[in-house]
């Protein structure tokens, strides 16, 4: 028996985001502070890289954290709203970026690269949580395998069982979750975390199920 | 209800968000400290009703941004708070009305205007079941306003 189809369930790949994004930040940072490109391209670039990796971590998640991501509908800035509120924490209400001089302007340009480089630690603390839950579940799943494996008499028989009912409950997980996705349109969660549960048993059991057929 | 003038209702950063440690920020009234230290960095909007004063904050996080609602009575204690986020989702402030003397409207995320409604005495609710998605709230069995809206999902 195989406890692997939480896996597919709760697993995420969140931690390595935070890591890129504040590595991108520095990196525009450097390279503006070096001239290589403008204080103005590397907001830009901060505002469009931002959005791209958390478009890709989305992508890269499991469908039941990209259902928990597109629960609810972003509205973020755009490049000259982030511009105006920091002109106008900066400088006050009344401050007309254009007005301001040329090193005032990359000044605030700069904070934006900056901006762009801060994640939410909330979020992040969550992910990590999520991540362990997901590591353990995988550790106890294989931990029985290895229990059932050493405990049997025929381990070639065992080991070929194990990793077939392992692989279809990883496999069944997720293509559930998707399964469900589809069905109940995006951001809903609960669906795609029920989906994902009954596609890894379904899959888990109907392995076992054919393995003992065969026989 | 009326809107408060930043020289009237502030916020002081006690730290700032990081990617470890989300913002802390002190209350000022007139510009003195309170000793009222809450989340968020900075203070989009302050309105008064009656003796309280409503606050709407932002974390300055601008790709993963939190609204954060808080309702003071006369002493800067908080009386009630409620959040309004997600996970990989983030939010712009804007559109703040007031439509009734105890109603506001405004705009943050979901592609839905937010309704605020205040309350004169606590009303009875039921923690978790009583909210749109989006919005967290203290599990307690009462509150002094009410956060409606519609949000709609990623498409």
């Amino acid at each position: 028996m195989s406890f692997t189809f939480l896996k597919g369930t709760v697993m995420t790949q969140m931690p390595k985001t935070d890591r890129e994004i504040a590595a991108m930040a520095d990196g525009l940072r450097r390279d503006a502070a070096a001239g290589k490109i403008t204080w103005l391209q590397a907001a830009q670039q901060a505002q469009e890289t931002r959005n791209l990796v958390m478009e890709t971590t989305r992508m890269r998640s499991t469908p039941v954290a990209r259902a928990l991501a597109r629960r609810i509908k972003s509205e973020g800035y755009a490049l000259n709203e982030l511009v105006a509120r920091q002109v106008a924490r900066v400088h006050g209400e009344r401050v007309v970026f254009a007005r301001l001089a040329d090193f005032e302007k990359n000044k605030i340009y700069a904070s934006i690269v900056t901006s762009a480089g801060k994640s939410n630690a909330n979020i992040s603390a969550a992910m990590r949580r999520v991540s362990f839950a997901g590591r353990s579940v995988l550790i106890l799943s294989l931990g029985v395998s290895v229990y059932t494996i050493a405990t049997s008499t025929n381990k070639v028989e065992a080991v070929r069982r194990e990793a077939i009912t392992t692989g279809a409950s990883i496999g069944g997980g997720i293509a559930g979750g998707g399964v469900a996705g589809l069905a109940c349109g995006p951001g809903a969660p609960v669906c795609v975390t029920v989906g994902a549960f009954i596609g890894g048993v379904l899959a888990a059991y109907g392995a076992g199920f054919c393995q003992e057929a065969r026989r | 209800m009326k809107v408060l003038s930043r020289s009237a209702f502030s916020l002081k950063s006690i730290r700032l968000p990081s990617n470890g440690a989300m913002p802390l920020s002190e209350v000022l009234l007139d510009g003195a400290p309170t000793g009222t230290i809450v989340d968020g960095a900075i203070l989009e909007a302050a309105l008064a009703w009656h003796d309280l004063t409503l606050a709407f904050v932002t974390d300055d996080i601008a790709h993963e941004d939190t609204l954060r609602v808080y309702l003071f009575n006369r002493d800067v204690a908080l009386i009630d708070w409620a959040t309004l986020g997600a996970m990989y989702a983030t939010g712009a402030f804007s559109g703040l009305e007031i439509v009734a003397p105890d109603v506001v409207r405004f705009r943050f995320m979901g592609g839905t205007p937010w309704t605020l409604t205040l309350m004169d005495r606590p009303r009875l609710t039921l923690p978790f079941l009583s909210d749109p998605v989006g919005v967290r709230r203290p599990i307690r069995l009462s509150r002094r306003f009410n956060l409606a809206g519609q949000p709609r999902p990623e498409s």
